[in-house]
């Protein structure tokens, strides 16, 4: 069939236009890419399809004129739910709207977005458009990869931007150590516990770089960035070999491990009996100290305080 | 924090902007706005390099002096032309008439990169990496004010592993005061879209850089790097533009665009040094070279290139932390016997894990790449952007053997797709570039 037969059935595009909004919008209850994997083309293939059409089509039905009017009150509609449910995102967490709405926010990124493009394409001079740029068949296949990329490229970023604008725009007054903890969770207020407790000048044994520690307080770089210029010790064994040997005033570390604990079970750290001149035990639900015990004998079977420092 | 930004923009505006002006007083004025903070904040981060390992330590006071060193002279040198391009750029920017699709195309991208700036002013560093090398470096410099001597104190290798420039940009914002630098990040993502612009305007209408730069700027994986104070997106930035800049040096003989090619593809190598790039580029400068009859090019882009390429690979060496660049080549060399290339196995294993960590994450945009090959070469249009595909296909070779020859020295190299797929990021602005001018290229040479 000649490009021109098609272009005297302006009912294709309109028809098109629809289905691409039912797609999407099944795309977003159900799952992203669900219709891909269930009829074979992804939606933002349609929505890439019909974005090159409305570029280019010269004629439309009344039934598109129609979907044309109403497109900003479509697009209008969309951007208050879309920003709505962000908000909703981010004051609560990753996925948040998906588990307790059961619709996928990135998949509504895409509907949102079709209907600014078809808000916003009639308005281009589109006479102009197809008679400069696109001057043979090649160039509408190319077009069609590019609106495609792109519709791909902003849906992704958008979700991401959108999300994270809105969470800081809610989280101005946050302190740093706020953000930090947001980032990095226990691990954040441990490392800031054991710096308020210990001089720039100490001697801190930290634990062995093998799990369950290795990846947090067992990682002499990670920790590094947090409590220099102390300087750290760390041994290759589980068991600190020589404690005695160590001078007066050094720090150990307490910790509790945090690497494939669902799998093969926690532990905390020492896992020697230590004398010691000073047990200060972090509180668990900030930075701050629980309680300070002197001349303690640090026991690993005690575990009722799973974060704290041992001095010497 | 307002004085890091007054004096990163300083630098921009103080030392990159004179220079570019000076380098190429003909180029396209947005770009020249990114060119000014690529090469101003990576030259000056090399100024500050050298001036540490003269004895000036890391200070706020030895980084004005050290700015007032170079912008004197630049400012006087060049205040002619300075007039005149802040002159016609405001001009310009007032007489700006922007059609409905052309606004709509700048507003979206204006969101991206108004997104970038709102995460990295509001998140301080946070990511791992960043934490345990590139910024901890930074701070480390700051207290000790002096580079060799504190990482020789902190008694590994492992700080020895990448160059620094970030880490000094850092340095920047805290011997000033500022207590987050990630903004640092933003302008380079921004730099990126207006240079990539600028470039994109030598040969395509306004409508279409735009929506291309849009393009480049909404790929997640570029926007997600804007946001967090990893290496990759200025390497990215350095070394994809530096790629373009040597295209349209080679396509139109714009003046200065060679410098500018050997600078940013010498500053990639002062970003990250582990990835060797440069190797194909600097064969594909010097073949060219050979073909055009015009060895004066290979010889003014190795004035350039080598020197900037080698300070990192001097500081390792005087810190007995690695070889020579010859070396590396001779050790992967060495490991391409005849049976390890004949491991038909491990190709396929290295193509599997190339394809899903890399070609994957690429998404829809390598299409287009393959699309616009196909048709250049069908239409008969290869000729005139042999170069960026040579050049493009070179690198894609590069990475290939590269992953092959990591596969034995590496036990875990399948283990680690993401840093695969950032190292392969630098092929986006080569590929939306191409797939640009491969298909609405409007010859004006």
């Amino acid at each position: 069939m000649k490009l021109k037969v098609l272009y005297q059935k302006p009912f294709i595009l309109t028809f098109l236009i629809a289905i691409t909004y039912v797609f999407l919008i099944l795309d977003t209850v159900k799952y992203p890419g669900f219709i891909g994997k269930h009829f074979l083309v992804d939606a933002r293939i349609y929505f890439a399809i019909s974005a090159v059409l409305l570029f280019i089509w010269p004629l439309k039905s009344r039934l598109l004129k129609f979907i044309l009017k109403t497109s900003f009150a479509t697009m209008a509609g969309l951007l208050l739910i879309y920003v709505w449910f962000s908000v909703v995102e981010a004051t609560h967490y990753a996925n948040y709207v998906l588990s307790k709405y059961h619709f996928s926010l990135e998949g509504l990124i895409y509907v949102l977005l079709f209907s600014v493009m078809v808000f916003i394409v009639p308005k281009i001079e589109i006479q102009k458009l197809a008679k400069v740029e696109v001057k043979n068949f090649w160039q509408v296949i190319l077009f069609l990869f590019a609106a495609y990329t792109v519709v791909v490229n902003v849906g992704g970023s958008l979700k991401t931007a959108s999300v994270s604008d809105i969470y800081v725009i809610l989280h101005l007054k946050d302190s740093y150590d706020q953000k930090m903890y947001d980032e990095w969770g226990d691990f954040y207020n441990y490392m800031h516990f054991v710096k308020n407790n210990t001089p720039e000048n100490a001697n801190i044994v930290i634990p062995p770089q093998i799990e369950p520690w290795w990846t947090r307080s067992g990682n002499l770089r990670l920790v590094r960035y947090f409590l220099y210029p102390r300087n750290l010790i760390q041994y290759g064994t589980e068991e600190i070999p020589d404690v005695k040997s160590l001078p007066q005033g050094t720090y150990i570390m307490i910790a509790w491990g945090e690497w494939g604990c669902d799998q093969y079970g926690c532990k905390g750290w020492p896992e020697q009996t230590i004398k010691t001149k000073e047990a200060i035990y972090k509180n668990p639900n900030s930075f701050g100290v629980k309680e300070i015990k002197e001349n303690f004998l640090y026991n690993p079977i005690d575990t009722s305080n799973p974060f704290g420092l041992l001095k010497l | 924090m307002i004085l890091p930004i007054v004096f990163i923009l300083l630098i921009t505006i103080g030392i990159g902007l004179p220079l570019t002006l000076w380098i190429s007083p003909r180029h396209n004025a947005i770009g020249r706005l990114g060119l000014s903070y690529l090469l101003g904040i990576g030259l000056f981060t090399l100024l500050m390099y050298g001036a540490n390992l003269l004895g000036f330590k890391i200070t706020f006071i030895n980084n004005l002096l050290l700015f007032l060193l170079f912008f004197i002279p630049l400012i006087l040198f060049q205040r002619e032309y300075l007039k005149k391009y802040w002159k016609e750029l405001i001009r310009s920017l007032r007489n700006l008439r922007l059609p409905f699709v052309d606004k709509v195309l700048l507003g979206a991208s204006g969101f991206f990169i108004a997104s970038s700036f709102i995460n990295t002013f509001y998140w301080p560093v946070y990511i791992w990496d960043a934490l345990t090398l590139y910024d901890f470096r930074a701070k480390v410099f700051v207290q000790t004010g002096f580079i060799k001597s504190a990482l020789a104190a902190l008694g590994s290798s492992y700080y020895f592993g990448y160059p620094l420039l970030t880490s000094l940009s850092h340095a920047i914002v805290y011997s000033l005061g500022g207590n987050n630098p990630q903004f640092i990040y933003s302008l380079f993502y921004l730099s990126l879209g207006l240079v990539f612009y600028g470039l994109l305007r030598e040969f395509v209408s306004r409508k279409l850089s735009l929506l291309f730069s849009l393009m480049l700027l909404t790929i997640p994986q570029i926007f997600n790097q804007s946001v967090i104070s990893y290496t990759n997106l200025p390497y990215l930035t350095y070394f994809s533009l530096g790629v373009i800049y040597y295209f349209i040096w080679d396509r139109k003989r714009s003046p200065g665009y060679l410098v500018f090619s050997a600078l940013l593809v010498g500053l990639s190598t002062w970003t990250r040094s582990t990835e060797p790039f440069w190797l194909a580029v600097f064969g594909i400068v010097f073949l060219t070279a050979l073909y055009r009859r015009k060895i004066l090019d290979v010889i003014v882009f190795s004035l350039i290139f080598f020197p900037v390429q080698q300070v990192w690979k001097n500081f390792q060496s005087s810190a007995g932390s690695v070889g020579s660049t010859l070396d590396a080549v001779t050790d992967s060399v060495s490991i391409l016997s005849i049976s390890n290339i004949l491991n038909f196995r491990r190709w396929l294993e290295v193509i599997t894990f190339l394809y899903r960590g890399v070609i994957l994450t690429w998404g829809p945009l390598f299409m287009p790449f393959l699309v616009a090959f196909a048709y250049a070469v069908v239409a008969k249009k290869i000729k005139n952007v042999f170069l960026i595909y040579l050049i493009i296909f070179s690198l894609l070779v590069m990475f290939l053997i590269g992953t092959f020859i990591l596969s034995f020295t590496f036990p875990a190299w399948s283990q680690i797709p993401d840093s695969a797929s950032r190292t392969a990021m630098i092929f986006y602005p080569l590929f939306v570039y191409t797939v640009a001018l491969t298909f609405f290229k409007e010859d004006k040479t």
